[in-house]
């Protein structure tokens, strides 16, 4: 704990935190049954064979996809191929997708094994560096000015900070931020879209975000 | 309600994830806690750094760009092809390795506790001191949950004791680390 370094919030900040996902969550909530069904169309015809309909289905989800990569990943050269192995391992497995969950909580977790599998490859290669290795790779991840105050991080140095900070975090524990955080799925989408329970999610989420402050934390960046 | 409970609140709180009750409390207590105020502040400011992170622009033409590419790879080879299974040996390599750790783990368990076999090293800073041993420590719970065994990432484990059973382990077993390389 750092004590004074920081001013308390205003009195009137988490309340129009609160309220903004509120009033947020309530139009997710009405608009969720309306692309069920359109999505659920469209895997459909699929299935019965029409290549453009998952064409659709790409074209919808696409941005959102390739962020959920982006983040796990950082890399632009293994995004399109990520990329493609995802949707194709859609396509594959779209016999097994039960229509009453959602399209895109389920292709998410599709991308979502798929970012975690290459996360723990990786960790793998990084294991089997020998020290000298190990410190060269750690410190190119370091953002160059690690040794400034916070109050003069640029943006840009903001963004390489807690990139660094997420890609610390176990991949199960990056996958869920990334996918609360950044994408702004509910406890319940998580719940869906990770398969476990919401008790799970809560737990896991809770963990992983103590993790984060903690290298925050060491960083000097909160 | 008390510090304890409340920080454990705190991101429900910000989430709105909280019942009316249990809402009107937290919003007490912080008003009157400096203590967790500075907390939910550095929640703040943890989620603030995170929004920095939230655009990710998609370079005009390249949905549809993919979209072609992916179409002629489906026409190739989109019918479902059961053959090409994952090698799961990569997998296996790590549940044997987390096995030697429990192993390896226990035994260190029952003696005095083993100075730490990485120290701050000379060169680097606090600041980059702290970073190895997050990736040290990272990468053995990262075999450790491919497994489930999530007790090895008890905070009661330093990074140090973690890399020196690690070392153990690898050192007496060194035939697991080859490289991985996939014969077809
Ligand atoms: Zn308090």
């Amino acid at each position: 704990m750092k004590p004074g370094r920081i001013t308390p919030p205003s009195k009137g900040q988490s309340e129009v935190v609160d309220k903004e996902t509120r009033i947020a969550r309530r139009e997710t909530a009405d608009e969720t049954l309306a692309l069920r069904s359109r999505d659920s169309r469209l895997v459909s015809r699929t299935l019965a064979g029409d290549g453009e309909a998952f064409e659709d289905l790409v074209r919808l989800y696409y941005d959102r996809i390739r962020a959920l990569v982006y983040h796990h990943l950082h890399r632009e050269d293994e995004l399109d191929d990520a990329l493609q192995d995802i949707f194709l391992k859609a396509f594959q497995a779209l016999p097994r997708f039960r229509k009453r969950s959602n399209f895109y909580t389920w292709l998410y977790r599709i991308a979502s094994n798929y970012c975690i599998d290459r996360l723990r490859k990786r960790r793998l290669e990084l294991v089997s560096l020998d020290d000298d290795e190990k410190r060269d790779a750690i410190e190119a991840k370091l953002p160059t000015s690690s040794q400034t105050p916070e109050e003069s991080f640029s943006s840009s140095e903001k963004v390489a900070l807690v990139r660094t900070a997420l890609g610390m975090l176990d991949p199960l524990f990056q996958n869920i931020i990334i996918l609360r955080e950044l994408e702004g799925l509910s406890y319940e989408e998580l719940a869906e879209s990770l398969d476990i329970n919401i008790g799970t999610v809560k737990s896991r989420l809770a963990r992983a975000r103590t993790e984060l402050k903690k290298i925050l934390e060491d960083m000097d960046a909160i | 309600m008390d510090c304890r409970k409340c920080t454990d609140l705190l991101n429900d709180y910000l989430d709105g994830e909280l019942d009316g009750n249990e809402f009107a409390e937290v919003e007490h207590h912080v008003g009157r806690c400096p203590y967790c105020k500075a907390e939910l502040e550095r929640l703040l400011k943890m989620r603030d750094l995170m929004a920095e992170l939230k655009s990710v622009e998609v370079p005009e033409g390249e949905r549809e760009a993919f979209i072609d590419a992916l179409r002629a790879r489906l026409a190739s080879e989109g019918v479902p092809d059961h053959s090409k299974r994952k090698d799961l040996r990569p997998y296996l390599v790590v549940a044997i390795a987390a096995v030697l750790i429990l192993i390896a783990v226990v035994s260190f368990g029952r003696r005095p506790q083993p100075p730490p076999m990485i120290g701050p090293a000379a060169g680097l800073t606090p600041l980059e001191n702290a970073f190895v041993d997050r990736v040290i420590a990272g990468s053995l719970d990262d075999h450790v949950l491919a497994t489930n065994m999530e007790f090895m990432s008890d905070p009661g484990l330093t990074s140090g004791q973690a890399l020196a059973i690690w070392k153990v382990v690898k050192e007496t077993h060194s035939d697991l680390f080859e490289p991985y390389e996939p014969e077809d």
